[in-house]
């Protein structure tokens, strides 16, 4: 795993990191990139995904559609009338 | 070997919001598929399974979401049917405003698969933990804002109302990014029947990785039809208007009361033969 990607889990999981002087112990510590340390630091996400290399581009989000009409449910409902 | 489905959700926020039982689905499974909020996560998500496959690829602007979503399905189900462990993880709740997880599941159990969906922390939960919201107080409504232009809705202003891809409001082609300031001004010419114009309500984004800040900008309704909307902004509107007494219901129940008083109070009777 990435070290970015390690450092952004910590920052998410232990509550120790929201002390300043615990978070700047670990990124000095993490071996980031001057860059990525300082974006982090700076809590600058633009940089960040500057800094990390080979980031996969996320387009788009999965979405609820406002008339899901899908084919699936209405072949579920089909077979479920059929069995009666 | 018989193939299987866990469509599971990771959380909104890297790291912070995965459930035991689905991050041990991840790394126990033979193909992960992922729809992921953004990079790092996707990163995040690689780093769990040797063989994650991302279905972004199947989006396109202009192309009809619901093809893109049975595309998807068909991408997932197909690796079941060859008999594989699969996992697909989605950001948030994978049940939750969503419908790639529910229409695999269905398909896979239709097709006689064993196939089950693990919460995650939507961004619902989240939205309720940074705004400072109990949906219990006065009651809160959530409807995908699209829908809620289509159809007729009850609209109930003493209770919070929650209006989920916002940005995308009146598309009906499925297949845009955004829809413009026209299409906004049709929702909100909606709402100001509803609420004043200079009703104050709240551009929410939950926080996607540790650095990023949650969005809670607080804007005047008409002000919608200008603001810089993203996919995942959700309009929450604050009540405007006080929950009224139903005095009607209030009275029977009143009735009930008094009569189990009444019974409390009565002698208890003994039968003697």
């Amino acid at each position: 795993m990435s070290k970015v990607i390690e450092v952004l889990m910590q920052m998410a999981s232990n509550a120790e990191m929201s002390n300043t002087k615990s978070l700047a112990e670990m990124l000095s510590n993490a071996n980031l990139t001057k860059a990525q340390e300082l974006a982090i630091q700076t809590k600058d996400m633009d940089a960040l995904k500057v800094a990390t290399y080979n980031l996969p581009e996320i387009r788009c989000y999965p979405i609820l559609l406002p008339d899901d009409k899908s084919e699936e449910v209405s072949t579920l409902i089909n077979r479920t009338v059929a069995n009666f | 070997m018989s193939g299987s489905l866990v469509c599971v959700g990771t959380g909104m926020t890297l790291g912070a919001h995965i459930s035991p039982i689905s991050q041990s689905h991840i790394e126990q499974a033979d193909i992960v598929f992922s729809l992921m909020a953004n990079g790092f996560a996707q990163k995040w998500l690689e780093g769990m399974n040797a063989d994650v496959r991302c279905l972004q690829g199947f989006y396109q602007e202009g192309k009809n979401r619901n093809i893109t979503y049975n595309e998807m399905v068909e991408a997932i189900l197909s690796e079941v049917c060859n008999g594989k462990k699969v996992v697909a993880a989605f950001y948030g709740h994978p049940g939750v405003f969503a419908c790639v997880a529910h229409r695999a599941i269905k398909k896979a159990k239709l097709d006689d698969f064993p196939a089950s969906m693990e919460p995650g922390i939507s961004a619902e939960d989240c939205l309720y933990a940074d705004l400072g919201i109990d949906p219990g107080k006065t009651g809160c409504m959530h409807y995908e804002t699209s829908q809620f232009m289509f159809y007729k809705r009850n609209i109930d202003t003493s209770a919070h109302l929650i209006l989920w891809q916002v940005a995308l409001a009146g598309d009906k082609s499925l297949g845009k990014f955004s829809t413009g300031k026209a299409y906004r001004q049709v929702l909100v010419d909606l709402l100001l029947e509803h609420y004043p114009r200079d009703h104050e309500v709240i551009l929410y984004q939950a926080k996607g990785i540790a650095i990023e800040p949650m969005r809670e900008d607080k804007i005047l309704l008409t002000e919608l039809v200008d603001a810089d909307l993203l996919m995942q902004t959700t309009l929450v509107i604050p009540p405007c208007s006080v929950m009224q007494a139903n005095e009607e219901l209030l009275a029977k129940l009143a009735k009930i009361d008094k009569q189990e008083e009444r019974n409390k109070n009565r002698p208890a009777l003994t039968l003697v033969l």
